[in-house]
């Protein structure tokens, strides 16, 4: 579990989102949603620490993994982007072949016994869907890969580290509908065993994958938290007029 | 589900960082060591006879006077025949980007560029001393260094101009301008500061030229009487009072301080005053 | 109604396009009048002696009455040693610094380096060639004797070849797309981690072609070895015993050279020529690899 308190994320000294307190739970997927500039990409960041290579970013508030604050000490704690993987929203692919983009990161945290890496590497490319598509050329570039193909060969690798947390920024929205919609059934399954957060501007898909939503909305020049929780009921609340007609974007069920 | 025990090699991690920062500090020691010693060896000789005078006494006594002068003189000439000729070339290479004749045009600078500055001076002492019969003089040793400058001068001109942003041009292209006009109204000028850059490291590497020089525009060392006489450069007779000299070491490093004030002199002013220009084009 | 342009605007366009052309013709065409000038002036040597004489014997003296020798041999092989160890030296510390300035260090620190990196590549060669010969050689001579020779002029080069492989692999590293980086990051893998498993091999040929390019520098290089190396005709058989490069035999005795010396030294400076062009398109052909590599990840 991931519990965020006060997250505040600055880039050269002016906030871009402040004040986030939000829990990320094993076996639920959270949407974070909310208009551009209110900051979710920088909070996700900060998540996972990727903010200490963001030029000019810095921290505030407290992210707790496993019992202790990540966000505290000069560099991230060992272990912490094996535990928290991240998707980002081009697929960022190493030029290299398809079982080097796995093997690479096992082999830098010290797995090298080579029928290991072979099992590890069939295993998550099957989870993705990748493995009867690419078992037959491991060896080729990664690159020749189709854009939704090298987008579940990075959910692929960062699964290799066997985390606890999946972070998604926009996953789907440099693909084409089909690949995304095979990115999407991915992640839905994904999120009966792992801690997911998705952050997206297409409220739809918000409303397909989420169990949690969380509500990024602008606040004195700076991205808050409007609301969070379990879909349906931030949904059913009341919000500022703005809102509201934001989240109106998001398809209710009908009730009958 | 237990987490793979895999913590990152944070040992090797830290020992390879240390190596880096070793190596920069090596490297900025050293430089630092060059630059301390040049001073601390050459600051005694420093003085306003020093930079007025010409050499006495084979070099031993006096000043450079004279050698700043020819040396002024050959790379100003050296730059008022390399820059039109290199300015227009450079105009139709950032015209044509792609086509074969550019291709072909920027390969043989490119192998022009790589040429060793010693065969620059056999050719110069051949072709412009000899064949064109301008013997040892000021006009050769610029001709020849304006061969050697053209094609950094050349290729950071074409940058320059393509990356002067294009709606400015098609604005102008839109009004009707010609050609002509939208190149020196409009472009160049806009450009000016990346072309001064390439104005100074061509001055800069016709400045620090040497083997080039030696045999083609003389080793005299008094002031100079024109462009057809005969005048010793400042890094020439840096060489020749270390390697000929004895008892002329302090003299050598004066000059070498010299030399690199020059550089730094020339550098500086090139770039404030294309700056300058560009500010009052540009509101 | 506007009044109409006057025709002097098509005269000056063309006056541009022709200007424009000629440069360019008289610029390129330099390259060849050079080559074929030094071509011309190689002639009678290599007519007389053939150009097996001189790229197989290692005795040099031009200037023997009775039965001159022009043997490069000994002299290519100065070359290659003083570029070689150049190379040993600057190579790995200069792709050290690169890395560390592009991918590890503070910008401030980075930036200061660059700096230092931009200051080295501007001290011209004679100034190198004059504090190796006054502080460096005495150092390796250690008092008991000379110390010009293949490790003076192997440091000297060094020092000037290290900026050229130091930027280029700088530039070469910051033109790694960011967000593969991050990727990497995102994986768990330290500054160090992603310099060596994905920076390094994307950045290969930028840096090789850097390479290529300090290895033409170093064997054009004169002035510097010049006055480092100890300029006896020998082969380099020790790192205090003297040697004397092609380059640097070149201005050694271009001063007195008649006729067949002459020529001879012109056969030099032809062998130097040809070296270079082959590395040039070396270069080229790296360069040109990298750019296919670069249009298949698109």
């Amino acid at each position: 579990m991931i519990s965020a308190r006060n997250v505040g994320v600055r880039f050269g000294g002016q906030p871009v989102v402040r004040g986030i307190s939000l829990d990320l739970v094993c076996c639920r997927t959270t949407a974070i949603v909310g208009p551009s500039g209110t900051g979710k990409s920088s909070f996700l960041n900060a998540l996972n620490r990727m903010t200490d290579l963001l030029p000019g970013a810095t921290v505030e508030g407290e992210v707790i993994v496993g019992g202790r604050d990540v966000l505290a000490g000069a560099e991230a704690p060992p272990g912490l982007r094996q535990r928290i993987g991240m998707i980002f929203q081009r697929p960022n692919p190493f030029p290299m072949s398809i079982e080097r983009n796995v093997h690479l990161a096992l082999r830098e945290h010290g797995e090298r016994d080579k029928a290991r890496l072979r099992a590890i590497t069939e295993d998550c490319l099957r989870r993705v869907g990748l493995w009867d598509e690419v078992a037959d050329r491991l060896g080729a570039p990664a690159l020749q890969l189709s854009g939704g193909q090298q987008q579940r060969l990075c959910i692929a690798r960062a699964l290799a580290l066997e985390p606890e947390a999946l972070l998604f920024d926009e996953p789907t929205s440099a693909l084409d509908p089909l690949s995304a919609e095979v990115i999407e059934t991915l992640i839905r399954s994904l999120g009966q065993t792992l801690a997911i957060a998705v952050v997206t501007h297409d409220l739809a898909q918000a409303r397909r994958l989420a169990d949690d939503l969380a509500v990024f909305w602008y606040a004195n020049g700076c991205g808050e938290l409007a609301a969070a929780g379990p879909i349906e009921e931030v949904l059913a609340q009341p919000h500022a007029p703005a809102v509201t007609h934001y989240l109106s974007g998001i398809p209710r069920l009908e009730v009958s | 589900m237990s987490a793979r025990s895999l913590d990152g090699p944070k040992a090797s991690e830290r020992l390879a960082t240390g190596v880096l920062w070793a190596v920069s500090a090596l490297v900025c020691c050293v430089l630092l060591w060059i630059l301390g010693d040049l001073v601390v060896r050459g600051a005694g000789v420093l003085s306003p006879e020093f930079l007025t005078e010409a050499p006495r006494d084979a070099g031993r006594a006096g000043g450079v006077g004279s050698l700043i002068v020819s040396t002024l003189w050959i790379v100003a000439l050296a730059v008022l025949i390399a820059l039109p000729l290199g300015f227009f070339t450079a105009v139709l290479l950032a015209d044509h980007r792609a086509s074969r004749l550019a291709r072909c045009v920027r390969g043989c600078l490119d192998v022009l560029n790589a040429v060793p500055s010693i065969v620059f001076g056999l050719f110069g002492s051949g072709f412009f001393c000899v064949t064109l019969g301008l013997g040892y003089s000021i006009l050769a040793g610029g001709l020849t260094l304006a061969c050697m400058i053209l094609p950094i001068l050349i290729r950071t001109i074409e940058e320059a101009l393509r990356a002067v942003p294009s709606d400015l041009a098609l604005a102008a292209a839109a009004l009707g301008v010609s050609r002509w006009t939208r190149l020196w109204r409009v472009v160049a000028p806009a450009a000016l500061p990346a072309i001064a850059v390439g104005v100074v490291l061509g001055v800069g590497r016709a400045l620090s030229e040497t083997a080039a020089l030696i045999f083609t525009s003389g080793y005299v060392t008094r002031y100079p009487d024109g462009w057809l006489d005969s005048g010793r450069a400042l890094s020439v007779h840096i060489y020749d009072l270390a390697m000929n000299i004895p008892g002329a070491d302090q003299r050598a490093y004066g000059s070498a301080l010299v030399l690199i004030a020059l550089l730094l002199i020339i550098n500086t002013c090139v770039r404030l005053a294309a700056r300058r220009f560009s500010a009052r084009m540009a509101p | 109604m506007l009044p109409q342009r006057p025709p002097r605007r098509a005269v000056r366009d063309a006056l541009l396009r022709a200007l424009a052309l000629s440069s360019t013709l008289l610029a390129a065409s330099l390259i060849f009048l050079m080559l074929a000038f030094v071509a011309g002036e190689a002639g009678p040597a290599l007519r007389e002696r053939g150009l097996g004489e001189f790229l197989t014997s290692a005795s040099w003296h031009p200037t023997d009455a009775a039965a001159p020798e022009f043997g490069l041999l000994a002299m290519l092989a100065a070359t290659g040693a003083t570029a070689l160890g150049a190379l040993l030296i600057a190579g790995p510390l200069g792709v050290a610094a690169g890395l560390f300035g592009a991918l590890i260090a503070p910008p401030g620190w980075a930036r200061l380096q660059r700096v230092l990196i931009e200051l080295l590549a501007g001290i011209p060669s004679v100034v190198y060639g004059l504090w190796g010969l006054v502080v460096l050689v005495p150092l390796i001579g250690a008092g008991t004797r000379s110390g010009q020779g293949l490790l003076a002029a192997s440091l000297v080069l060094a020092l000037m070849i290290l900026p050229t492989v130091a930027l280029s692999t700088e530039a070469a590293l910051q033109a790694v797309p960011r967000e593969l980086l991050r990727g990497g990051a995102a994986l768990g893998l330290g500054p160090v981690a992603r310099a060596r498993r994905i920076a390094l091999p994307a950045a290969r040929s930028g840096i090789v072609a850097g390479f290529v390019l300090a290895i033409g520098r170093a064997i054009g290089e004169t002035m510097a070895v010049l006055m480092v190396a100890g300029n006896i005709v020998a082969w380099p058989a020790g790192l205090r015993e003297p040697l004397r490069t092609m380059t640097a035999n070149i201005a050694l005795e271009m001063g007195y050279a008649t006729s067949a010396h002459r020529s001879a030294l012109f056969v030099v400076g032809l062998v130097l020529m040809v070296a270079v062009m082959a590395l040039v398109v070396v270069a080229a052909l790296v360069r040109g690899r990298a750019s296919t590599v670069q249009e298949a990840r698109a």
